[in-house]
C-alpha cells in the first residue's frame, strides 16, 4: 500500500440485522472472519457494503441500488421485501449506525434512518462533519454524498447541493475513492453469469483480462481450456469456455469452475477498493481453492484491494495463511461470536494460529474457550 | 475432563455440542502427561468435568516455547478462568524452575503477579492481561527424593511401582531417569496406572492430585 491509498482499519455497527452492536478494529490487507453460524460474519460484510452506499448508491457490477442488493441478498423470493428487515429486531425507531475508521486516522459516521416516504439512502449526520465542512444550509440534518442531497429528517424534505459534495470530496478524497467501487461476491452473484456477460465482459475483453481467467482455469479446473468467448446460443448470447473439441457455457461448467471464472473476472476489474467475498470455499476442491486464494492475494496486491472474506473452512484458513506469508501480504483472522446481539471479535495472529492448532484447538471453535 | 488431542476425536465432540464451554485448560509437556492426568481423574473420581480441557505440547523444547503457548492461550481466550501448566522439573530445583518459567513469561510480555506457593512444587498466580486477569497454576512434576539426574512425571509412576512391589528400590541408581527405568522394566505406564490400587495412586501422585483438586476449586 502506498501513500496514495487508504484502508479500512475498523468498523462500528449498531442496529443492523442481527447486530445490536459491534466494534471491530485492526483490519489488514486480507481479513478472514470465522465463527459459528449466526455469529455475524456475513452481516459484517453487508455492513461494509451498505456503508459504501453513502459514496456510491449503485453496485458497480450490477448497477442495482446497494440497499436493494442487501435487502434481497439472502432470499430468492420475488415478492417485495420491506427494508425493515435490515433493522435489528425490526426496530426501525432507531437508525442503523455505521462508523468507518480509516488508516489515515479519519472516520466517517453514517446512519440510515427508517423513512417510508424517502429514497433509501445512507446519510451522514451534519453535526459529525460540521467542523470539517462549512457553509452548510441551516435547517438540514443529514447529507448523502452519492446523491449530493441534504435531508431535513424532521420535515422529511431534501435539497440537492452539488457544491457540498465537492467540499466533502476535498476533505475525504481518499476515502471516497476507496469506497466508490466496493463489491460483494456471494453465491447469488456467482449463480448468474449474465451479470458478467451483459455488464462486465466488454471491459474484461478491452483490457484482455480474459487471458488471466484462462490461466486460472488451466491451473485447477480445465487444463485444456483455450479461450472464453461470447457466442449466440438459444436465441441469446452466452459466455462459453472453449475446449479443444467443444465449447461449454459458463453456466454449465462445474460449480467450482463457474465460480472461479466469475470471481476472477470481478476481481480483475476493480482497483483501490474493498472486495467482500462470502465463503469462497464453496464448491471448491482444495486445489481449486488454493488457485483462487493465490489469485485473490496477487490481485489484492496488484490492484490495491482490501479483501474481507467469511469462511467455515479450516483448509481456507491454512492456505491463506501460507499464501499471505509467501506473498508478504498482511493477513488477519477474526473469530466472531454474537451474544444478545453484541458481536465480540478476537484477533488470531498467524503465530497464535499455529500454536492453538498444535494444542488441538480448532480455531473455528474458539467460542468454547 | 476433555482431551483436545487427538484432534479427530475432540473435533466431533465439539461439533456436536454448541453449549459446552471450557473454564480451564491444562497444558502438559507431552502426551503421556495428559494421559496420566486423565487416568488419575477417572480412577480417583476427582470429577473434573467437561469444562476442563487437557492438551499437550508434544514435548516442549524450552521454556520460551512454553511461554509462547501460554501467551497464545491467554490472548485468544475469552472464557478461560484458569490455565494449568504441568511441566517436568528436569534437572532443576523447584524454585529455579519456577523462576525461569516466570522469566520466560516476562520475555513474551506476560506479567505473573500475586504468586502463592501452594506446596514446594505447586505455584499459583495471576496473569495480567490488557482487559482482565487469568488464574494460572504451575505444577512442577518430579520427585526430588528419587536419585535421578532428571525429574519428570514418570517419577510418580516409579514411586507407585515401588510401593506396589512391582520394582525394587535397588534399580533406582541404575538409571538416569524414571522413563528409562520404566522402559527397561517393560512397564506400560497407562496399563500400570489403570490397574494399581487407589491407595497407591493417592500416595504416589499426591502432588498432582492437589493440583487437580485446586483446579476444580477455582472453576
Amino acid at each position: 500500500m502506498d501513500d496514495k491509498t487508504v484502508r479500512l482499519s475498523g468498523i462500528s455497527i449498531k442496529n443492523f440485522r442481527g447486530i445490536k452492536e459491534a466494534n471491530i478494529q485492526g483490519f489488514s490487507d486480507i481479513n478472514v472472519f470465522i465463527g459459528r453460524n449466526g455469529a455475524g460474519k456475513s452481516t459484517l460484510l453487508e455492513a461494509i457494503y451498505l456503508a459504501s452506499a453513502f459514496v456510491n448508491e449503485k453496485d458497480p457490477l450490477t448497477s442495482e441500488l446497494r440497499i436493494n442488493v442487501i435487502t434481497k441478498r439472502r432470499t430468492d423470493r420475488e415478492a417485495r421485501v420491506d427494508k425493515a428487515i435490515l433493522w435489528y429486531s425490526l426496530n426501525t425507531q432507531y437508525p442503523i449506525q455505521l462508523v468507518l475508521f480509516f488508516t489515515d486516522g479519519k472516520k466517517i459516521d453514517l446512519e440510515c434512518p427508517y423513512q417510508q416516504t424517502l429514497p433509501d439512502r445512507i446519510w451522514i449526520d451534519i453535526d459529525k462533519i460540521y467542523e470539517k465542512i462549512r457553509d452548510i444550509p441551516s435547517g438540514y440534518t443529514h447529507f448523502n454524498y452519492s446523491s449530493a442531497q441534504l435531508l431535513n429528517i424532521n420535515t422529511n424534505t431534501y435539497i440537492n447541493v452539488p457544491r457540498l459534495r465537492n467540499a466533502f470530496f476535498r476533505v475525504f478524497k481518499k476515502e471516497i475513492e476507496f469506497l466508490n467501487n466496493v463489491i460483494i461476491i456471494d453465491e447469488k452473484i456467482l449463480r448468474h453469469p449474465e451479470v458478467l456477460e451483459q455488464k462486465i465482459w466488454l471491459k474484461i475483453l478491452a483490457k484482455r483480462l480474459d487471458k488471466k481467467i484462462i490461466e486460472i482455469m488451466r491451473k485447477s479446473y480445465e487444463k485444456d481450456a483455450e479461450d472464453l468467448s461470447y457466442v449466440p446460443m438459444s436465441g441469446t448470447y452466452c459466455l462459453v469456455l472453449k475446449l479443444p473439441h467443444t465449447v461449454v457455457r459458463v453456466d454449465d461448467l462445474g460449480d467450482g469452475a463457474r465460480n472461479a471464472v466469475l470471481l476472477t473476472a470481478y476481481l480483475l476489474l476493480v482497483k483501490n477498493t474493498i472486495v467482500l467475498i462470502e465463503d469462497p470455499e464453496i464448491h471448491q476442491h482444495p486445489g481449486g481453492l488454493f488457485s483462487i486464494l493465490e489469485f485473490i492475494s496477487e490481485v489484492a496486491k496488484s490492484n490495491d484491494l482490501q479483501v474481507f472474506m467469511t469462511t467455515h473452512s479450516l483448509e481456507l484458513i491454512r492456505l491463506i495463511k501460507k499464501i499471505a506469508e509467501e506473498k508478504k501480504i498482511g493477513l488477519r483472522i477474526f473469530f466472531l461470536e454474537r451474544e444478545n446481539g453484541i458481536v465480540h471479535a478476537r484477533i488470531i495472529e498467524s503465530v497464535d494460529l499455529d500454536i492453538i492448532q498444535d494444542l488441538g484447538i480448532d480455531p473455528r471453535f474458539l467460542d468454547l474457550f | 475432563m476433555r482431551q483436545l488431542k487427538p484432534y479427530e476425536e475432540s473435533f466431533t465432540v465439539m461439533a456436536r455440542d454448541l453449549t459446552k464451554k471450557f473454564d480451564c485448560i491444562i497444558l502438559c509437556e507431552g502426551k503421556s502427561d495428559a494421559e496420566i492426568l486423565k487416568i488419575l481423574n477417572r480412577r480417583l473420581n476427582l470429577q473434573l468435568g467437561d469444562n476442563v480441557a487437557v492438551t499437550h505440547a508434544e514435548g516442549i523444547k524450552n521454556l520460551l516455547e512454553l511461554a509462547k503457548y501460554i501467551s497464545a492461550l491467554a490472548r485468544i481466550s475469552r472464557r478461560l478462568k484458569l490455565i494449568g501448566i504441568l511441566i517436568d522439573l528436569d534437572n532443576e530445583t523447584p524454585s529455579n524452575r519456577f523462576q525461569r518459567i516466570k522469566n520466560s513469561l516476562n520475555a513474551v510480555e506476560l506479567d505473573l503477579v500475586n504468586v502463592n506457593i501452594l506446596s514446594s512444587q505447586l505455584y499459583n498466580g495471576l496473569l495480567k492481561l490488557d482487559d482482565r486477569s487469568l488464574d494460572i497454576k504451575i505444577a512442577l512434576a518430579g520427585l526430588m527424593d528419587l536419585p535421578f539426574q532428571k525429574h519428570m512425571i514418570e517419577d510418580y509412576v516409579v514411586k507407585a511401582a515401588i510401593i506396589n512391589g512391582t520394582i525394587s528400590k535397588s534399580l533406582l541408581s541404575k538409571h538416569s531417569d524414571a522413563k528409562t527405568l520404566l522402559s527397561a522394566q517393560s512397564i506400560s505406564i497407562n496399563e500400570f496406572l489403570t490397574k494399581v490400587g487407589i491407595d497407591v495412586l493417592k500416595k504416589s501422585f499426591a502432588h498432582l492430585i492437589t493440583m487437580l483438586e485446586e483446579t476444580k476449586r477455582v472453576i
